[in-house]
């Protein structure tokens, strides 16, 4: 029996080895960081980190859960991944009780158990949300319905065995992955050169930062493909659910009975997009009955910042990252302008510091899609004036 | 517990040191044994431990008072109702009211029936199976009952073998745990042969096709016609390439064990006809139906041959529902039953008899007779994969609706592993062990190895996919 355990270690031996090794890069890399961890780190906010795992993937709900559950913020933002560019110096005196919980809450199901956490004083309730009404939320056929449900949250990916071995696969298989970057602000490959998740929630989206510094040029991304295609959020047949917006309007009043201030934001489309969709026989229906809804919340009287695209506020659609997703200068402009021209009771949106905003969009340390305040590499250190 | 995961490989490390260091013990060993089997059952959900004991219990009991009680037909059927009753209840229950709700409801009759929140026990399929025929060789007078308790139990709960076959008989099975075991190298090393290369086949071969099938039958209707061909031919590469994988683990771990388990498939896509395909196919299923049920039922009229195409059929029909409590299964197994018929009229038809010996046989024509064998194969395999019969029906649909030879690159990249697999399997076919390389010198066994391993975990998938026939 020796002879047979001994020739049988051996090859267990390659096979350690091969774990070894990827194991090696998965953690030279900061991948196989539990996002226990990370919140941790995040939470205590000493620096400013960036949690983006390339290779492991991000378990994206179980992150923004678990730094919503321990942030217990007095200013939150929810919604879609359209809400990630509402950043906590936006929210001045508030910046340190702010959080960015976009792409946490995906549907109408996700918002309503957000809100039971609250009701059940299973978590502190903010003050002041901010509400991404993200045209998905109303769509009848949403396949995020299916996919995503906050009550069914993904195994964290670092501390699941199957997945380090998918890890170990694409490291050994694409070499660009074994690439170990020389800068490191964070925690995955994506987030050691600082992109991904900020401390506040927020998203950068370097790669686009980095490509309009090069080239000044907008980026209009996948959308009017996917359209064009019929695919998913575009998936027929289009309909307005009339059931999902009474749900949507049940969560409101139910943020109402909790006393928690509520800003709704419907997202922008950038022109180039918008111009497009509006041809389109399935969208344009759709879309007049969204807005049409918009337009009965506002006559209900709830703070809202309504939908809009850059040539509508005399901009360009170089203030959006891509199609749907506004850059951070343009949702403090919105923001700004909300709070300038609206006569809201809102105790909570009253308080918030005009004056900061107006030196953070007036000021000259910007470009159209970013306010440049990370500074990790070289090109981005000197920040061009708008 | 799964095979393919790390907690099953820490698990059998443990068990095969204990079970070696106390192989002086035969009933030490056995009580071990017994532990481990029933850890790894109660790993995925220990409640239905007890509804294998209870089985086991039953069938234990009835055995030992069949030879001498005078309700011999009494005693049997109280083993066939327990065992078939919760294999009823558990798998078939849900079926059975809804079926039984929309006939009504086909009437007229508002049927307000309730479908029960009942989860399937792993394996259940398999050791009931396992265990009644136990009672059934008792019965016959083919076997002595077990005196053994310990026994008896690791006869029907042997781990390596307990959740997807190969259904054993008593008779082979049981006198293994009588006898001592002794470490034997050499099996040993043919047991570790086959436990890789069934984790090759389960996690390079299978679960890769699984991916690409798996894209096919998730929206059939956006394929063409060749697409869906070599969809469905995938899918049976991968159902076999997964379920033989499992045998071959199986095999291989009661092997280093120092158990023997039944061979379950004889390279079953190169059958020259349809019997002939289930007769290398999951054999110990096919030979428990065939020595259980259809020598009875089809000698009850030996004669005619209507009766005959009908047991064939019913036979068929229960085999598709041993699969599972749905419609698609049950059409899937009539198809295969009426695909039955031109060798039953052989039987006495000399020029059909003739014409089927000439395809068996001829060196040209056999290949002509495996294609088409599979292409028959591949017509019901819709209603095998399909999750329900309107999917299987937009999955004909689509084939004649959208003629069209395209198939994408991502189905196409895989289909030189389905064929390269298929090349290895020709020359291994009449070869008993189905990884045997034993006549390669020492330094091209290692370095093949070697390859497997590195194979297994740069190309392996590592996902959530069970072994296919773990939901029956």
């Amino acid at each position: 029996m020796k002879k047979f355990i001994k020739r049988t270690c051996f090859y267990v031996f390659i096979g350690l080895l091969y774990v070894a090794v990827g194991e090696f890069f998965l953690w030279k890399l900061g991948e196989s960081v539990s996002i226990e961890k990370v919140t941790d780190l995040q939470t205590a906010g000493k620096k400013e980190l960036y949690y983006g795992r390339r290779i492991l993937g991000n378990s994206l709900n179980t992150y923004k859960f678990t730094m919503f559950r321990k942030r217990n913020a007095k200013v939150l933002v929810l919604g879609q991944s359209v809400t990630l560019q509402f950043r906590d110096f936006m929210f001045a005196p508030f910046q340190n009780q702010f959080y960015n919980a976009g792409l946490m809450a995906r549907n109408v199901d996700d918002l309503e158990y957000v809100i039971t956490l609250f009701e059940n004083g299973e978590q502190v309730k903010p003050e002041l949300i901010v509400l991404g009404l993200d045209f998905s939320f109303v769509l009848e056929n949403n396949e995020l319905d299916k996919t995503y449900s906050l009550q069914m949250l993904p195994e964290d990916r670092a501390t699941n065995i199957e997945s380090h071995f998918n890890g170990m696969q694409k490291v050994f298989l694409v070499g660009t992955n074994r690439n170990i970057p020389k800068v490191n602000v964070g925690f995955g490959k994506a987030g050691m050169v600082g992109r991904g998740y900020r401390n506040d929630g927020s998203y950068r989206h370097k790669p686009e930062i980095e490509n309009y510094i090069k080239t000044g040029e907008y980026i209009d991304g996948e959308l009017s493909e996917k359209l064009q295609k019929r695919v998913s959020p575009f998936v027929p047949p289009m309909r307005f659910s009339q059931e999902k917006a009474d749900r949507f309007r049940a969560i409101l009043s139910r943020l109402s009975a909790l006393q928690i201030d509520v800003l709704l934001y419907v997202p922008p489309f950038s022109d180039a997009f918008y111009n497009k969709a509006q041809k389109d026989e399935m969208f344009h229906p759709f879309f007049t009955d969204f807005l049409a809804f918009q337009n009965k919340l506002v006559q209900e009287g709830h703070n809202l910042i309504p939908f809009t695209t850059p040539s509508k506020m005399s901009l360009n659609d170089a203030y959006m990252v891509d199609a749907d997703h506004p850059g951070e200068v343009l949702c403090a402009i919105q923001l700004l302008e909300f709070l300038s021209n609206s006569a809201t009771q809102s105790k909570m949106l009253q308080a918030i510091d005009l004056n900061n905003l107006e030196e953070l969009v007036h000021g000259k340390q910007h470009i159209p899609i970013s306010f440049l305040r990370d500074s990790i590499s070289l090109h981005l250190q000197k920040p061009m004036a708008n | 517990m799964k095979f393919n995961s790390v907690e099953f490989l820490v698990f059998f490390v443990i068990a095969f040191l204990l079970l070696w260091r106390t192989s002086k013990s035969l009933k030490i060993n056995n009580i071990i044994l017994l532990v481990a089997s029933y850890v790894f059952y109660g790993w995925w959900d220990y409640r239905f431990l007890f509804l294998m004991f209870i089985s086991s219990v039953v069938d234990f009991a009835v055995g030992h008072y069949l030879p001498t009680s005078k309700h011999k037909k009494l005693l049997m059927g109280f083993s066939l109702a327990v065992n078939l009753g919760l294999l009823g209840f558990f798998k078939y229950f849900n079926f059975f009211i809804e079926s039984t709700s929309a006939f009504l409801e086909n009437f007229g009759f508002n049927s307000n029936m309730q479908v029960l929140n009942i989860i399937l026990p792993v394996g259940i399929s398999f050791y009931t199976f396992q265990t009644l025929s136990y009672s059934l060789d008792v019965y016959k007078g083919k076997i002595k009952p077990e005196k053994n308790f310990i026994s008896f139990l690791n006869y029907v709960s042997f781990f390596p073998q307990l959740v997807a076959g190969p259904i054993e008989r008593a008779a082979t099975f049981l006198p293994q745990f009588r006898k001592e075991r002794v470490f034997d190298y050499h099996q040993a090393i043919l047991g570790m042969r086959l436990f890789l290369y069934g984790f090759f086949k389960k996690m390079v071969i299978a679960d890769n096709i699984a991916l690409r099938v798996d894209t096919i039958y998730a929206n059939p209707e956006e394929h063409g016609s060749l697409a869906l061909f070599v969809g469905t031919s995938l899918f049976f590469v991968q159902l076999y390439t997964d379920f033989s994988a499992y045998t071959d683990i199986a095999r291989g771990i009661a092997k280093i064990l120092g158990f023997e388990l039944m061979r379950n498939f004889k390279t079953p896509l190169f059958s020259r006809s349809i019997p002939e395909f289930w007769a290398r196919w999951h054999i110990s299923l096919t030979t428990w139906f065939r020595d259980y049920f259809f020598i009875w039922f089809a000698g009850i009229n030996k004669i005619s041959t209507l009766w005959r195409i009908f047991a064939t059929v019913t036979l068929f029909f229960i085999i598709g529902l041993w699969h599972g409590a749905n419609y698609t299964f049950v059409i899937f197994g009539i198809l295969n039953g009426l695909y039955f018929i031109p060798r039953i009229l052989a039987r006495k038809n000399k020029k059909l008899r003739d014409f089927l010996s000439f395809l068996n046989n001829h060196k040209v024509a056999s290949k002509f007779a495996m294609v088409f064998t599979f292409c028959l194969l591949v017509v019901s395999g819709p209603f095998f994969r399909s999750p329900t019969i309107e999917n299987a029906m937009l999955y004909y649909q689509s084939f004649f609706a959208n003629a069209s030879f395209y198939v994408n690159e991502y189905i196409l990249e895989i289909v030189p592993l389905a064929a390269g697999f298929l090349i290895y399997e020709w020359h291994m076919q009449h070869k008993s062990h189905p990884f045997d390389v034993s006549s390669f010198p020492i330094y091209v066994r290692r370095t093949l190895y070697v390859c497997m391993i590195l194979g297994i975990l740069v190309y392996g998938y590592f996902g959530k996919d069970p072994f296919y026939y773990f939901q029956f």
